[in-house]
């Protein structure tokens, strides 16, 4: 039994203009551990299945497991990253990281003790007791994760959590969240529409097709670089050997569909 | 590496900020500031120097009628006496209490109402063209109304003011809830809350600027209502003595009364800034 587990899973929305199916027969697995891209043209519903697998949405056809039990049952489970920070501008980083401790009421000493460890790690304690209006966009994004990461979740979703970043910090900020998610023996879900992204931070790569969104390609992914060793973080991996060819075949699987339009 | 770099620059602008040296022309520009603050002070005081001198020049010299008009040294002498004879005090107070009881039940009302809309989509569906309705009639035609129905007395005032403000208030209030960023409440929603956690660990606190401004117009508002109520219905108040004093010609009483009003309006604002500032 897989850690994740989508079958058969059809999802259509419903607006006053009609019926649009977002997704079609999905069968996806996740193992423990893993870190797992999707990418896919825009509207392919992506961010859908995101929102489906961390138990936002309520669906009809298929199913979502988390170790044999629905998704429902899991939502404590679950982290989920947004596209943007939205740490609160009244709260401090600290009180910001809190955030989901105080509405789980389990702001207990171990967790505020977890809490104090990582923003000692990821070099946000000096800044614990500001308002984000004083953090730079990487050390916003970093407190979001943290956020996101006292709760420990066992499944973490990501989707775009770098697109409202400039690229340089963007590419620092994939370094540093992919460290610690590896660090942390987290399972992820990246949800991207920057090829590149995905091949350098990912194991497995998904490709969706347009509207309904169908599972089109998977690609393994293996990075090796010139002296044979494996990358150490994803901005390494930009310079692997593979990569030029992985970046081909997924962007030839993007351009099939943008042809059929 | 990027971040640590901008860290860094973070500290240093910390350490620059505390101990910096000011160079000559932040310094001139620092002048330049003080000096344009001093010139508008300055026009401000010549205006109202120029406007009380004229009036009072004016009413001495016979070219203002003093009876209809009144004049500066006249209202001062109004005040005095009022404040020895404790009319003044007891005037004022009474407007001073109708207005904050008045703005207390339109915070109360506004917020609360602004809360059950935002709740309950359907409720607001069905309410709003009502509110719509109720914020644009004009309030003062309602007055007359409240007086058959509640009596000439106080609770008649309290209503009028709190009619003039409490629509405008839940319709702001509701739709600056309900604009809230659509991802805010995901990620309440993500971290495992509810409703309820969306309302106070977001909506509430996002919108306290929003109750500031609001507490500002409502203040005035409320000082709006209750004037119009004690035109109307009251015994007691500067809304009063000001329909009073006109009936019977005492026009003294009437500007003293409505320069009354002018300071009280100034304090209020005041006291909402300040309220702001933290």
């Amino acid at each position: 039994m897989e850690f994740l587990e989508i079958s058969g899973l059809d999802y259509s929305y419903h607006t006053k203009a009609g019926e649009t199916k977002a997704l079609s027969g999905i069968d996806l697995s996740v193992k423990k551990g893993e870190f797992l891209a999707i990418v896919g043209p825009s509207g392919c519903g992506k961010s859908t299945l995101l929102n489906l697998i961390a138990g936002l949405l309520p669906f009809r056809e298929g199913s979502i497991t988390i170790e044999g039990t629905p998704v429902q049952e899991h939502r404590d489970k679950i982290g989920y990253m947004l596209q943007k920070d939205h740490l609160l501008p009244w709260r401090t980083t600290e009180e910001n990281i809190c955030l989901g401790l105080e509405i789980n009421q389990c702001k207990t000493r171990e967790k505020l003790a977890l809490a104090e460890k990582m923003l000692k790690q990821y070099g946000l304690y000096e800044f614990r007791n500001v308002k984000p209006a004083e953090l730079s966009g990487g050390m916003k994004q970093r407190a979001a994760l943290i956020r996101t990461l006292v709760m420990e979740p066992e499944l973490l979703l990501l989707d775009e959590p770098f697109s409202a970043l400039d690229y340089q910090t963007r590419l620092s900020v994939a370094d540093d969240i992919t460290t610690i998610l590896k660090k942390e023996g987290k399972t992820a879900v990246l949800i991207t529409h920057d090829i590149a992204e995905a091949i350098s931070m990912s194991e497995r790569i998904i490709v969706l097709t347009k509207r309904p969104g169908r599972i089109k390609k998977e690609v393994k992914i293996k990075l090796t670089m010139e002296d044979g060793s494996k990358p150490s973080k994803p901005s390494e991996g930009r310079s692997a050997r593979e990569f030029a060819s992985y970046y081909q075949k997924i962007w030839k699987e993007l351009m099939d569909y943008a042809d059929e339009v | 590496m990027l971040m640590k770099s901008k860290e860094v620059l973070y500290r240093n602008l910390d350490r620059t900020g505390e101990t910096a040296e000011i160079s000559s022309a932040q310094k001139e520009y620092l002048q330049g500031c003080k000096k344009e603050a001093r010139v508008i002070r300055s026009w401000q005081w010549i205006i109202m120097i120029l406007f009380l001198g004229f009036w009072e020049v004016g009413a001495r010299a016979g070219f203002i009628n003093a009876f209809v008009f009144s004049s500066p040294s006249r209202v001062v002498a109004t005040i005095v006496s009022m404040a020895k004879d404790g009319s003044l005090w007891y005037h004022t107070g009474i407007t001073l209490a109708e207005t904050f009881f008045s703005f207390f039940l339109i915070l109360v009302f506004g917020i609360g109402i602004a809360i059950m809309l935002w709740w309950n989509t359907r409720l607001s569906g069905i309410f709003e063209p009502y509110l719509v309705m109720l914020n644009s009639l004009p309030k003062s035609a309602l007055a007359p109304v409240f007086i058959v129905w509640l009596g000439a007395n106080m609770k008649t005032i309290i209503v009028a003011a709190v009619s003039v403000a409490v629509f405008g208030t839940v319709l702001t209030l509701y739709h600056s809830f309900a604009g809230t960023e659509e991802d805010k409440l995901k990620l309440i929603t993500t971290l495992g809350g509810t409703k309820k956690d969306i309302l106070t660990k977001v909506i509430l606190p996002g919108n306290i600027p929003t109750v500031i401004s609001l507490m500002k117009v409502n203040l005035g508002l409320a000082l709006v209502g209750v004037i119009i109520g004690e035109f109307l219905a009251a015994k007691a108040g500067l809304g009063y003595l000001i329909i009073y004093a006109s009936q019977v010609f005492k026009l003294d009483i009437v500007i003293t009364s409505i320069f009354i009003l002018c300071v009280i309006s100034v304090l209020l604002y005041h006291g909402i800034a300040r309220l702001e500032k933290k």
